[in-house]
């Protein structure tokens, strides 16, 4: 029994020596001013500030502390502000933020936050209820914000939300291959076995396929081969049936933009999947699939499983599979996979009405993630704060938290080095080690690495060209098909109302024009006899109401 | 002893005996599988090569776990809160149970009102994180104990157990040779109580195991997370979001490698701990459950 009182008074103990960092830090600050520094000098103050940070803790990161991680080491020393963590583990983050902000006890400040990567509604919503700190005063010449702002005037209007506020500062990332994501991955040593030429059109796409199913390409004398296999919605990156194959009859965007399937015409905002070019979309795709071109676990299986029907059989019975990169077709973490090498992408395929076009992501690199750090108004120095994440900002200190170390994670390249980047032109840097565990902040943190100025200027690694495959694949075979920039919807920001009946019609639509797809391919659904039908029920779930929402916010936002 | 069965009989058993190994296979099947995979080369295990029995065998799985750091500190804390935890749970949960399975407790009916009303009522997440929070307790280790330390079915169970094995004529017993509640507690009850202690002491280790939603609450201090936290970060966040796919695609390969590696070691890692106390408390388990069913 002794024990048991003594672990009873030990509980007691330890009850009474928790102190909360969240209860006392806020209210016993005093708010007197802090002298900040001139913008791009450093220290950003003389004596040593904390400031209290909400993170999240990813990959094979293990701490945020200045003792074991080197990256907020480098902070802490230039920028002289001491940093309380409040870490959340990547898989919880959401629910943890979505607590923090309903229990009113906010931190200083939100390093990117799950699931507001590009949530303007969110972030106004937010601003309105008293949670977030406005930041324009703060962005001055001389901060790295202006500097940003004064070279993509477009993301300023972009993050400048409908009551003239900015809330969020963003990070400028991306990859030039993603503004086209929507392609097609080719078994290329097929196509050479049976002397094809790359399909250009919707028409010979079939006939490439056709081959590849009767004759045999991988010369095992079994009829084992599978022309064309995709992964079911919400599983796999552009991995869907109809992303790729549709783009030659109508525009239909990909899952990255929600499977809006929008665009702007003179702008008037209009929905692909009540045209009757969508009708003969789906005319071509179930034309596949009833020649047994179109593997039917297309509709139903997972990424997971799509990647091990192209990697597991011992000879490769795969021949095309959409996907945005060779990591949605393939497992290429594994190193003595090499089969996802010989696949080469196929171009946007010329529709029988003449209509070639692909997905596009026209602000590729500025609203990709849009609010990587907010300033909450609990935060006693907000400009502090401000400056500290502008401090991330600073190309050096980018670099420095995205690609680790100088000389040991990466070395900068002199033009004459000889070594070509992803974009063809002589390198910027090269990767030497990737940077593990507690050397950065794993890509959670605002940063100022546009595509255009690093992610193509880096030497590719050698023994996995990933890199300058796709920047070449985009570059030449895709993006000279995208649509008008000036189609494409930006990213914008609904009034809370609007947001949630947006929201809501988006997802019932978006379901059931999934679902359409599927059973109008398969043939449960007759594209002849049920068009009408389909077209009733979208106006049912409120089609009309949906497109008069957007255009709404289009009309405020021009 | 030889008994004849009658062809009817014999029918049925081999009916049952098949139906058994049909729903043993289907359990067992699982279970085996992941053990296969956590000894299996990753890649084979990604390919989809592994079906019944390791491929290529290989311990790279277990290095990679206990070379995680925040894998073992998981793995300490979590050891912890079980041991601090389970006691003080059985602790608090016997003496809340003893009173109210005593029929000359005064408002014996209201007490046990209070506790039922909890079970089918509470104050929901963010009243109870304020709560939590007023008390100090975010970011201390006494947050993944004292929040939910009594389980009110678990009080029922006890209480059940007491009022129907503990006769109340031992109690007038030992009351004629002069011994008080307490005594009568610690002397005559408790020594009687094994099975119930020994199975609510199962329960709440393995609750305590498993828990993660506590921490995932109120600790903000990566030193103090349990496994299970750790556990679900490695094998969730792996599933990669699709607007991060366009960052660094090596990164992203490692998250997936590291994630296929320590997936199914992980897996087995933190279950054996549990079924490792398990038949030591098995035996109870029956017994305690059963007798706690019995009569209200």
């Amino acid at each position: 029994m002794k024990k048991i009182v003594h672990v009873c008074l030990l509980t007691a103990l330890l009850t009474g020596l928790g102190t909360s960092a969240f209860a006392n830090g806020a209210k016993d600050r005093g708010a007197e001013d802090l002298v900040l520094s001139e913008p791009g000098t450093y220290p950003l103050v003389e004596e040593k500030a904390t400031l209290s940070c909400f993170a999240t803790l990813s990959g094979t990161m293990t701490s945020f502390e200045y003792e074991e991680n080197s990256f907020t080491k480098v902070m802490e020393d230039l920028t002289n502000v001491h940093i309380e963590w409040k870490v959340a583990t990547e898989a919880d983050a959401e629910t943890k933020f979505n607590l923090i902000i309903a229990s009113g006890d906010y931190p200083d400040m939100f390093m990117s936050p799950k699931k507001m990567e590009t949530n303007l509604t969110k972030i106004q919503v937010l601003g309105d209820e008293g949670v977030l700190t406005p930041l324009e005063s703060y962005i001055t010449e001389g901060t790295n914000m202006q500097e940003i702002y004064n070279r993509f005037p477009r993301l300023k209007n972009i993050l400048t939300l409908p009551d003239g506020h900015i809330y969020s500062m963003p990070s400028l990332t991306g990859a030039y291959h993603a503004q086209a994501q929507a392609k097609m991955w080719i078994y290329e040593p097929w196509l050479k076995a049976l002397g094809l030429d790359m399909p250009e059109t919707t028409a010979e796409f079939q006939a490439v396929l056709r081959a590849f199913k009767e004759r045999d390409p991988n010369g095992n004398g079994l009829a084992d081969e599978i022309p064309l296999v995709a992964s079911k919605n919400n599983s796999g990156w552009n991995s869907q049936i109809d992303t790729f194959l549709m783009s030659s009859f109508i525009y239909n965007d990909s899952s990255s933009y929600g499977h809006r399937r929008m665009l702007l015409e003179d702008g008037k905002v209009v929905v692909s999947y009540d045209k009757p070019e969508w009708r003969e979309g789906l005319r071509y795709m179930k034309g596949l699939y009833d020649e047994g071109l179109m593997a039917s676990e297309s509709f139903t299986q997972t990424k997971d499983q799509l990647k091990q029907m192209v990697d597991g059989p011992s000879q490769p019975v795969v021949g095309t599979v959409p996907g945005g990169w060779q990591g949605s077709i393939s497992q290429i973490s594994v190193d003595d996979n090499v089969r996802w090498k010989n696949f080469v992408t196929v171009p946007p395929l010329e529709g029988p009405a003449g209509y070639r076009s692909t997905p596009y992501f026209a602000d590729m690199g500025l609203t990709d993630r849009i609010s990587d750090l907010l300033i909450t108004t609990s935060c006693d120095y907000p400009e502090l704060a401000f400056r500290w994440g502008d401090t991330l900002y600073d190309p050096d200190v980018s670099m420095r938290a995205c690609w680790g170390v100088e000389g040991v994670n990466f070395e900068l390249l002199d033009e004459d080095s000889g070594i070509m980047g992803v974009d063809g032109d002589p390198a910027k840097f090269r990767v030497l080690e990737q940077p593990k565990g507690n050397v950065g902040w794993n890509n959670r943190h605002p940063r100022y690495l546009y595509f255009a100025d690093y992610h193509s200027k880096q030497a590719d690694n050698p023994d996995r060209p990933i890199e300058s495959v796709l920047y070449a694949e985009t570059h030449d075979k895709y993006l000279p098909y995208v649509p008008d920039a000036d189609s494409i919807l930006p990213l914008m920001a609904f009034s809370p109302e609007a947001a949630n009946e947006v929201a809501e019609l988006e997802t019932q639509l978006k379901s059931y024009v999934n679902e359409m797809v599927a059973r109008f391919v398969i043939g449960d659904a007759d594209l002849d006899a049920d068009w009408d039908d389909y077209l009733d029920e979208l106006n049912n779930i409120g089609l009309e109401r949906y497109v008069e929402l957007y255009q709404a916010a289009v009309d405020a936002n021009m | 002893m030889v008994t004849t069965l009658s062809r009817k009989d014999r029918l049925f058993t081999a009916f049952n005996a098949f139906v058994g190994i049909c729903i043993l296979v289907l359990v067992a099947y699982p279970l085996i599988f992941i053990l296969s995979a956590s000894f299996s080369n990753p890649s084979e295990v990604a390919a989809g090569h592994v079906r019944l029995w390791p491929v290529k065998p290989s311990l790279m799985g277990y290095r990679a776990v206990f070379e995680h750091q925040n894998v073992m500190k998981g793995f300490m804390n979590s050891g912890i809160y079980l041991v601090l935890g389970t006691l003080c749970s059985v602790t608090a949960t016997l003496f809340a149970a003893y009173p109210l399975s005593r029929k000359d407790f005064p408002g014996r009916k209201f007490f046990t009102f209070l506790f039922t009303f909890t079970m089918i009522f509470s104050g929901g997440i963010i009243p109870t994180y304020l709560v939590v929070r007023s008390f100090g307790l975010v970011d201390t280790r006494a947050a993944m104990i004292l929040p939910t330390m009594v389980g009110v079915w678990n009080v029922i169970v006890a209480r059940t157990y007491f009022s129907t094995t503990i006769p109340g004529d031992l109690l007038d017993a030992s009351r004629i040779d002069g011994a008080s509640d307490f005594l009568f507690f610690f002397k005559i009850v408790l020594p009687l109580s094994g099975p119930i202690v020994a199975v609510l002491g199962l329960f709440y280790a393995v609750e305590y195991w498993n828990s993660f939603f506590n921490a995932l609450l109120y600790l903000n201090e990566p030193d103090l997370f349990p496994l299970q936290l750790v556990l679900r970060n490695i094998l969730l966040s792996s599933e990669i979001q699709q607007n991060e796919l366009i960052m660094n695609v090596e990164e992203i390969a490692m998250r997936q490698g590291l994630h296929d590696l320590l997936k199914y070691a992980l897996i087995v890692v933190s279950s054996v701990p549990v079924l490792a106390i398990y038949p030591f408390v098995q035996k109870h388990f029956v017994k305690g459950v059963m007798v706690g069913s019995l009569k209200g």
